[in-house]
């Protein structure tokens, strides 16, 4: 590993890098030999490279930057992605190939003229933000209800059609009858009820049993037709469960609106992480904390669009010190980072917990499930919670999986996205683990799990 | 979520074709409806949300199953470093998945287990990959046998070892053919007998291809099933249980082979010198060359005399050890007398075949410095792997540093396609030497064979290797050969970088 850069790998450019096929790019670029000129001197490396452009593009990395929050590089190709495939290359061949830089006292002059400069940006004023004025948020909100009201205005007729036509004939409905409504409460800015329509069980595959099938369509449109109800009295509900509602419906308290809020500082352990479609190319990332000071459950959410890659710095079993902000909720969980940023504690020379660690708060199958009764009392609109469970036993019940507590008691485990628990099996080896996983009512998907004093992704297993 | 079924039965039906008389909720419930105003399909719906809450809420827990499995027994190798683990989950995701037998050899070289989540994988690896088989056995441990016998009866079944008679007799076919090489790699008497077992009520199919399994631990206690094999009705089988035969030195199958040889051929000392002659006067095949899995009638297409035909078929089953002794011969003497006979390629090849099923090394070494452009391609594939790699590399070195023009019908190509084991930094330099050698404005882009060959050559010299190729393109700074040549090249690195990654994550 080399010393110009301590502490980072092929693993952590990866991360570092917008998507995938930037690495697998810069993978194809990090050959010296099709570098024109390689140095550093040992604060900067910089490099250059004939690309399709007629000049080489010149390519810097300042050093220095490399583990702060800002890292600071540049690249004069025109790529819009940033950082582009020529910067991760530079960085892989520096962190891989050190040798290959040959070492100067002083920077190249193009390196020297970006530093300056950069120096000069630093020194500036930094530019006031423009903040929308009390009036005009209040405006935009009005404006939004309005819109939300106009739209369930909508959807509630066309609910009751549903059932006044029987869920026999809903059955049959091709998939754009569902999608083409759900795109209307796109429209009407609530698209958390977009997404509850769109995850209904509607397609051909879901036919099979009628009764399975219509006990689940009738309870998910009566939990949205609770919702339609709920925002008809939205000025009576105190306030905690508006902002839950507000989530429900896809419009959540925005990060800004909470300036200045106390944050719950704590050393936050990674339990787990779960990538998912949010919506047509948006994607979800779902990382769970748990404070080991005090004990409280944390979801970061993150989204992106396309291909893009979600920082995965954070890996489950190691801890970070953070304050967190938690959304205003009757059950809080949502919270982002304020502060230093969301970086692991480097300094540590352990970063994740030991091996002999098992959190507290692992808990029984009627524990965790008596802790999401008073979750969802507290928020009907719940989607999913963390359950931290230990010790417990993976169990293959005849095509389907459960995990089982010393009691005896078990939870099942969510078909299809964890129909083969086999590895999990394979982990416990008969001995109890630890499991983490997001529980949605009915069944658990499992996450992470502790066994033998290691912390496994499951969610890396899926794609085989 | 269960609800009430005569909620789900109005529902199902519609409230346009149905009086909608709506099921008593229960209390709490209808003191809630009672406050509700709306049609009976608002009613409905706000009863199945709130049912489906409540239901929800109040989940109990289901009840596990007794007993326990019981716990598989402590595997003491280390578990491979979870960096070295990053690369086989990738591996068995298909990226760079001709790296994987690498990783196994590498993990049990050290001493290391496999991460247990990815035992799964490996354990379907192990029934559908059968030429993993030997890097496999030896790396899955006690838990991957605990998980084989969690599963019962599946894919994994090859790996039990609470049940094998019911396995091997209930298993479908893939699963005992794996079953049988997973018991003679642990314990071949036993493989052995599994078969013997059920030997008379399998298939002619089945028992030539169980009967393959066999050379995994082969050894001369297998002799007598063998030899019975070779009374089997199917020619299929005979052939099989015979080519194991020729692998048990000293078999009574050998002595026939060497018998038949010694009558075909003898040596003629006279004024001319030494040479070798066919006795064509004996050449008659007779019962026992059918019952040994040999052919009896002369092939139509061949230009050999009967005697040089019958010779053809049984030379590659005498062992050359067995001439020397026989004509108080040196191997070089052995190799000269060869030379010159009309029928000098089948000569060459059935020495060489000869020498692989005895194990003599050092004939077949003798034969790669002096006849490697003879031998045939199949043979050099199961030759080359058995053969000491240092001394392999010797053999043919000096063939690439010959002058020589580097293309596909080099003597040492073929042979280079063929060594799948780790090449020496000489080698590769070599190799890298030679193909370098062709690079001229005539040859803008690399022939398919010479890509195989830069693949191959990604996959087995040290990772390390020399950026040799790579150097020499950029110095001869032609536009015109930039393109095939870098590409192939570049995926050449790319490869090797890969592997070295992979091999230094298992000593971080």
């Amino acid at each position: 590993m080399s010393d110009l850069m301590p502490g980072w790998d092929t693993s952590r450019i990866a991360s570092f890098a917008p998507d995938g096929a930037a690495v697998k790019a810069a993978r194809r670029l990090a050959l010296p030999e099709k570098w024109a000129s390689l140095g550093s001197d040992r604060t900067t490396a910089w490099g250059t490279f004939q690309g399709s452009g007629r000049k080489p593009y010149q390519v810097m990395l300042d050093l220095r930057t490399v583990d702060a929050d800002r890292f600071t590089y540049r690249c004069t190709c025109p790529s819009r992605k940033q950082p582009c495939k020529h910067v991760l290359a530079l960085l892989l061949i520096a962190a891989e190939q050190p040798e290959t830089l040959s070492v100067k006292e002083e920077p190249v002059s193009f390196v020297a003229a970006w530093l300056e400069k950069q120096v000069q940006t630093a020194t500036q004023e930094p530019k006031a933000k423009r903040t929308p004025s009390t009036k005009q948020q209040e405006k935009s909100v009005a404006a939004r209800m309005e819109k939300i009201a106009a739209g369930l205005g909508e959807l509630e007729p066309w609910l009751l059609d549903v059932v006044r036509h029987g869920l026999g004939d809903a059955r049959l409905k091709a998939i754009p009858f569902w999608t083409a409504r759900a795109a209307r409460l796109v429209d009407a800015q609530a698209p958390g009820l977009a997404t509850r329509l769109r995850t209904l069980p509607i397609g051909a595959h879901h036919r099979a049993n009628h009764h399975a099938w219509a006990n689940r369509m009738l309870a998910s449109l009566g939990q949205l037709y609770l919702i339609v109800h709920a925002f008809r009295q939205y000025d009576s509900l105190p306030a905690p469960l508006q902002a839950d509602l507000r989530t429900a419906l896809g419009w959540p308290t925005r990060q800004e609106e909470l300036a200045g809020a106390p944050a719950v500082t704590d050393r936050w352990l990674v339990l787990g992480r779960r990538e998912e479609l949010a919506e047509e190319r948006l994607r979800q990332q779902r990382l769970w904390l748990l404070g080991l000071e005090t004990g409280r459950f944390a979801l970061i959410l993150e989204f992106a669009f396309g291909n893009a890659a979600f920082d995965t710095t954070l890996q489950p079993g190691e801890t970070v010190e953070a304050g967190l902000v938690f959304y205003p909720s009757s059950a809080p969980l949502r919270a982002f980072a304020v502060g230093a940023g969301f970086k692991p504690a480097r300094t540590e020379p352990n970063r994740t917990v030991g091996a002999g660690f098992k959190p507290a708060q692992a808990t029984s199958v009627r524990n965790a499930l008596q802790a999401y009764a008073r979750a969802l009392a507290a928020n009907p609109w719940l989607i999913q919670v963390p359950f931290l469970l230990g010790p417990v036993w993976p169990q293959r019940v005849g095509d389907g999986w459960l995990v089982q507590d010393e009691a005896g008691e078990a939870l099942p485990l969510l078909a299809p996205y964890y129909y083969q628990g086999w590895p999990l099996l394979a982990l416990s080896g008969g001995q109890p683990l630890t499991l983490f996983g997001e529980w949605n009512g009915a069944a658990l998907l499992p996450l992470t799990a502790l066994a033998d004093g290691r912390w496994v992704d499951l969610t890396k297993l899926e794609a085989h | 979520m269960p609800l009430p079924d005569v909620l789900i039965a109005l529902a199902t039906l519609g409230t346009a074709h149905s009086p909608a008389e709506l099921p008593p909720p229960p209390a709490a419930l209808g003191e809630l409806l009672g406050q509700v105003e709306g049609p009976p399909e608002a009613q409905i719906l706000l009863l199945a949300g709130a049912l489906s809450l409540q239901e929800m809420a109040g989940r109990q827990p289901a009840k596990g199953v007794e007993p326990l499995p019981a716990t598989s027994a402590p595997d003491d190798r280390p578990r491979a470093p979870e960096a070295a683990a990053r690369y086989l989950l990738q591996m068995l995701g298909g990226e760079h998945k001709e790296v994987l037998p690498e990783w196994l050899a590498a993990a049990h070289a050290r001493g290391q287990r496999p991460p247990e989540e990815l035992l799964p994988y490996l354990l379907d690896l192990g029934l559908k990959r059968a030429e993993l088989r030997p890097l496999l056995f030896p790396l899955l441990g006690p838990r991957a046998i605990w998980l084989a016998e969690q599963a019962g009866m599946g894919s994994w079944a090859y790996f039990r070892l609470d049940d094998v008679e019911s396995v091997w007799q209930q298993a479908e076919s893939p699963v005992r053919a794996a079953l049988l090489a997973h018991l003679r790699w642990r314990d071949p008497a036993r493989g052995r007998e599994l078969l013997a077992s059920t030997w008379r009520s399998e298939g002619a199919r089945q028992r030539e291809k169980f009967l393959q399994e066999l050379a995994q631990g082969l050894g001369p206690e297998d002799e007598p099933f063998l030899e019975a094999a070779l009374d089997d009705r199917a020619r299929g089988v005979r052939l099989a249980a015979g080519e194991l035969l020729a692998l048990i030195p000293g078999s009574a199958f050998n002595r026939r082979m060497a018998e038949r040889a010694t009558a075909l051929l003898s040596l003629r000392r006279g004024w001319r010198g030494t040479r070798l002659s066919l006795n064509d006067e004996v050449a008659r095949a007779d019962a026992t060359w059918d019952r040994d899995g040999l052919p009896v009638e002369l092939s139509q297409d061949t230009t050999l005399t009967k005697a040089g035909w019958m010779l053809q078929q049984v030379l590659p089953y005498v062992p050359p050890v067995y001439w020397l002794r026989l004509w108080q011969v040196k191997p070089d003497e052995l190799l000269a007398l060869a030379r010159p006979a009309p029928d000098e390629h089948h000569f060459l090849n059935g020495l060489g075949w000869a020498s692989y099923r005895a194990g003599d090394d050092d004939f077949a070494l003798l034969l790669l410095c002096e006849a490697l452009p003879e031998l045939d391609d199949d043979l050099l594939r199961r030759l080359l792997p058995q053969l000491p790699a240092a001394r392999l590399d010797g053999a043919l070195l000096p063939w690439l540093q010959r002058r020589e023009v580097f293309t596909p019908k080099h003597p040492a190509f073929a042979a280079l396609l063929a060594d799948s084991q780790p090449w020496s930094h000489e080698l590769a330099a070599a190799v890298i030497a030679a193909v370098s050698s062709t690079l001229h404005p005539a040859n803008i882009n690399p022939s398919p064979e010479m890509k195989s060959l830069l693949q191959h050559l990604a996959l087995h010299a040290p990772p390390e290797t020399s950026r040799g190729l790579l150097a020499r393109l950029q110095a001869q700074n032609r536009p015109e050969l930039q393109k095939g040549w870098k590409k192939a090249a570049g995926e050449m690195r790319l490869a090797l970088d890969y592997r070295r990654r992979m091999l230094g994550a298992f000593d971080r």
